[in-house]
């Protein structure tokens, strides 16, 4: 078990945002974490990677106990994420942005520069490796977000809505990259709203709501849950 | 003539032009006046320069250096005139003594952020202030420390010392910057969340920042107290005319440019001398004045202003 | 330990402390609203004590009443320092350290003109009760410095029904929450941040017609006092009027303890240490939480 975390929940003034989750991670598939706005999705990415400290409940990361553990620690550890609201650093290239993410392991500059090209050529972002991240087109931003996790060398990435404002064809690409990378070793989390690319790539998936998880199987059953429907597809999707 | 072409088009040549002209300056200038003017260009560069990385590069704007110049001008002092220590070995350990101060300094200072943290690293340069004016039997408080013979003795040595640290300052500063080290710092400055995503520990980070720049203050401090041979706390410590002064020269220039603290360097030597020249009594305010104009009317500084003509050449 | 002297001692901290705080309280204010330090703090101060000197050699007028001169003065200054000096620099998205190195620059300048004007003597006026003192068995106190500490309170009390109950104070205060959210809900931000420079501007004017009676002015008192300022505000935890309050007290009997038990002149030094204590062990302040 790569990932096992516990009666996970984290309280805000007024709002318990996520509330006694469980669920595990298995090394090498894919769990896709969906749910509404606001239902708690985030602040798990946040609780995981040492944003926030739990108020309660535990997260085992390799065995190890997460709870305490910084980001950076945590990057170290192998596991990092992307920013739904994408964090480029501006005054740096595409490439130098990588390169960031690449001297997590890797401290000569070189060296660096040659993981960060490696894995550009990966994301298919090669092309525009010497633009200010600070110009770079909303996809491209998301997609960064995710060239500059995998120059960490993770063992599990969380992705938080790499495709949330992307045309069909980003969306298609993406999906593609996304299991490319599983191809590569790579343990992923995938919180996603596009229904339709989330059911395509997980091998299972956790539904949250209000800060609890209400369901989690196969996107199939997910699917066709009626809880699930209810909560979060909406009464529209349920009647098709 | 495509070896005209390259050479014209290598982006060190700016650099390797200045060193040349800075290299033959004394023998042009005859004058003790304008020597005493290059110098000065000299310090506040080099001081830039070390601000710069910090706050430039770093993105961590500190309104208190003073407190790493005071320490460094001290130490060397102290040291050269209570224990007998070799001035040229001062240089060394003022910039060892406001290195070591920056760990503690950085990890009380680093837990707040923006203008929080630009001043209450100032609040450090008072308190130590403070101490140096009332341990009276180690730093002569008030009185100073006067230095009989300084660490070289003819201005035109003086240049060429000066020369020297600030040539080094730059290339360490610009060595530095292409590094790992410089990576990490920019990213800092840029976006600190996603630089802890992506493994960098942040505090620490910063800390190494305030490390190198507080060194390398500590070392100019220490060339000052040569150059003027005489320091008392309120001149070394002195808030309006070094800590805030080091900031204006950077923010002049060009905030985390390479030429930026030279340009600045420059600019603030220039105004600061010449409304002396011009208004004797009213000159610190027409200086200040000033100050207010160009910040008002060249928000990103000359370098940063001037980058958008020239493209990269300037920035090199 | 003798008790009367002790309890001397903190009662006139806390008097000081009213005064600190009233300093502070504009430096907050300014910080809530624009998110930048007001290096000139100091200088605005040193404005409103000159106020008050040249109408009592002047004009003999009393300096408790130059207050309705001061404060106007200062809130028309602050106005016009934002308009025309700070607000290019946030429309131009200029970083927020060039606006710290302009209100430095602000005070250089202020601090000059007033050495070219005063020369650098101290001034001091003396009324009628400058040195009046009431006394309580074997405490007794400076007459000026408890009308100032309760004036303090007044104005405190006046900025805070004028932040909570007009429909300024309530944009001011949407302005400090999300900047962002104020713009969106239609409240006109550059008036705000001009009105609040100017009031904070005034607030500090009205401490330095307070200090007047009870302290001396010279061209250089501005840098002593913006830190003062700068070390209440952090006390306070940032942002809050209550807060300042809160600091101004707490710094005002450290230093009076200072003062009475350690010595005269390392008075100033503990403000830092307490300061440097509160960073350590209390980023947030001594109030509140801290909102960065
Ligand atoms: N720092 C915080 N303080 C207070 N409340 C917070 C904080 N962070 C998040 N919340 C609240 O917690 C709840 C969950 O937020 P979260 O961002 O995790 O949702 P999400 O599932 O990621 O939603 P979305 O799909 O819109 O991204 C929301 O109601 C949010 O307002
Ligand atoms: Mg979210």
């Amino acid at each position: 078990m790569l990932l096992e975390v516990n009666g996970l929940t984290k309280a805000f003034a007024g709002l318990v945002a996520v509330n006694e989750v469980d669920f595990t991670v298995q090394k090498g598939e894919i769990l896709g974490l969906i749910g509404p706005n606001g239902a708690g999705k985030t602040t798990i990415f946040h609780l995981l990677t040492g944003y926030y400290t739990p108020t309660a409940g535990t997260v085992l990361f390799n065995g190890k106990d997460m709870t305490r553990v910084t980001p950076p620690a945590a990057c170290r550890l192998g596991l990092t994420r992307t920013f739904q609201i994408v964090k480029p650093l501006v005054q740096l290239t595409v490439l130098e942005n990588v390169m960031v993410g690449a001297f997590a392991k890797i401290g000569n500059a070189k060296k660096a520069k040659e993981l960060a090209l490696e894995i550009l050529e990966f994301t298919g972002q090669l092309a525009c490796k010497d633009m200010l991240a600070g110009n770079l087109t909303l996809g491209m931003r998301k997609r960064l977000e995710v060239s500059r996790a995998l120059a960490t060398q993770p063992e599990l990435l969380l992705l938080d809505e790499t495709m949330a404002g992307l045309n069909s064809k980003e969306i298609a690409d993406a999906v593609k990259l996304i299991m490319k990378i599983r191809e590569r070793g790579i343990t992923l989390v995938v919180i996603e709203h596009v229904m339709k690319a989330i059911m395509s790539i997980s091998d299972r998936i956790v539904v949250i709501n209000y800060g609890k998880k209400i369901m989690e199987g196969c996107p199939d059953a997910v699917c066709n849950d009626q809880q699930v429907i209810q909560a979060y597809l909406g009464a529209d999707y349920a009647k098709r | 003539m495509t070896k005209w072409n390259d050479i014209l088009k290598n982006r060190h040549l700016p650099a390797v032009l200045l060193a040349l002209i800075a290299l033959v300056l004394p023998l042009v200038l005859r004058n003790e006046y304008y020597l005493h003017l290059a110098i000065l260009i000299l310090l506040w560069t080099a001081l830039g320069a070390s601000w710069n990385l910090l706050g430039g590069y770093t993105g961590q704007v500190s309104f208190g250096h003073s407190v790493f110049f005071g320490m460094g001008a001290y130490v060397s002092l102290l040291l050269h005139t209570k224990l007998g220590v070799s001035l040229w070995m001062g240089l060394l350990y003022a910039g060892i003594a406001a290195s070591l101060i920056a760990i503690p300094i950085g990890w009380i200072c680093f837990r707040l952020r923006g203008p929080y943290f630009s001043l209450s690293i100032l609040a450090f340069s008072e308190v130590l202030r403070l101490i140096v004016l009332h341990w009276k039997e180690v730093t002569e408080g008030a009185v100073g420390i006067l230095l009989i013979n300084s660490i070289v003795d003819s201005k035109v040595s003086f240049y060429y010392l000066m020369l020297i640290v600030t040539a080094i300052i730059l290339l360490v500063v610009n060595f530095v910057v292409k590094r790992k080290l410089g990576f990490y710092f920019i990213a800092i400055r840029d976006d600190e969340e996603a630089a802890e995503a992506l493994g960098i520990y942040t505090t620490r980070y910063k800390i190494y920042s305030l490390m190198i720049s507080a060194f390398f203050t500590g070392v100019m401090g220490s060339l000052f107290a040569n150059y003027t041979s005489y320091i008392d706390p309120y001149i070394v410590f002195s808030v309006g005319d070094v800590a805030i002064a080091m900031v204006l020269v950077v923010v002049l220039g060009g905030i985390g440019t390479f030429w930026g603290p030279l340009v600045g360097a420059i600019c603030v030597v220039m105004v600061n001398e010449g409304s002396r020249l011009m208004f004797a009594n009213a000159s610190v305010l027409i200086y200040g004045a000033l100050v207010v104009i160009v910040i008002l009317f060249l928000p990103k500084g000359v370098v940063g202003s001037l980058k958008q003509y020239t493209g990269k050449w300037f920035h090199a | 330990m003798d008790l009367s002297i002790f309890i001397q001692t903190v009662t006139s901290g806390v008097l000081l402390g009213g005064l600190y705080g009233l300093i502070a309280l504009g430096m907050t204010l300014i910080f809530g609203v624009m998110r930048i330090i007001n290096l000139a703090h100091g200088e605005f101060l040193m404005i409103g004590m000159y106020v008050s000197y040249i109408l009592f050699t002047k004009f003999g007028v009393d300096p408790y009443v130059s207050i309705v001169v001061s404060v106007p003065l200062l809130f028309v200054i602050g106005i016009a320092i934002q308009r025309f000096l700070l607000m290019p620099l946030i429309k131009a998205k200029a970083p927020g350290e060039n606006q710290i190195l302009m209100t430095a620059g602000i005070g250089l300048v202020l601090t000059n003109a007033a050495l070219l004007i005063f020369s650098p003597n101290y001034f001091t006026v003396l009324t009628t009760y400058s040195n009046a003192t009431a006394s309580i068995g074997k405490i007794s106190v400076s007459l000026p410095l408890l009308w100032d500490f309760l004036i303090c309170f007044g104005i405190t009390g006046i900025l805070y029904l004028f932040i909570m109950k007009t429909d300024t104070g309530c944009s001011i205060r949407a302005v400090a929450q999300n900047i962002d959210s104020a713009r969106l809900m239609g409240i006109n931000i550059d008036r705000i941040m001009i009105i609040t420079f100017g009031v904070g501007a005034a607030l500090v004017g009205a401490a330095g017609t307070l200090l007047m009676p009870i302290f001396y002015v010279f061209p250089a008192i501005g840098e002593l006092f913006t830190l003062k300022a700068f070390i209440v505000t952090v006390l306070g935890g940032m942002g809050s009027a209550l807060g300042a309050l809160v600091g101004g007290v707490t710094l005002g009997v450290v230093e009076q303890m200072g003062a009475t038990y350690i010595s005269m002149a390392l008075k100033d030094a503990l403000g830092f240490v307490i300061f440097v204590l509160v960073l350590i062990f209390r980023p947030s302040g001594l109030v509140g939480k801290s909102r960065f």
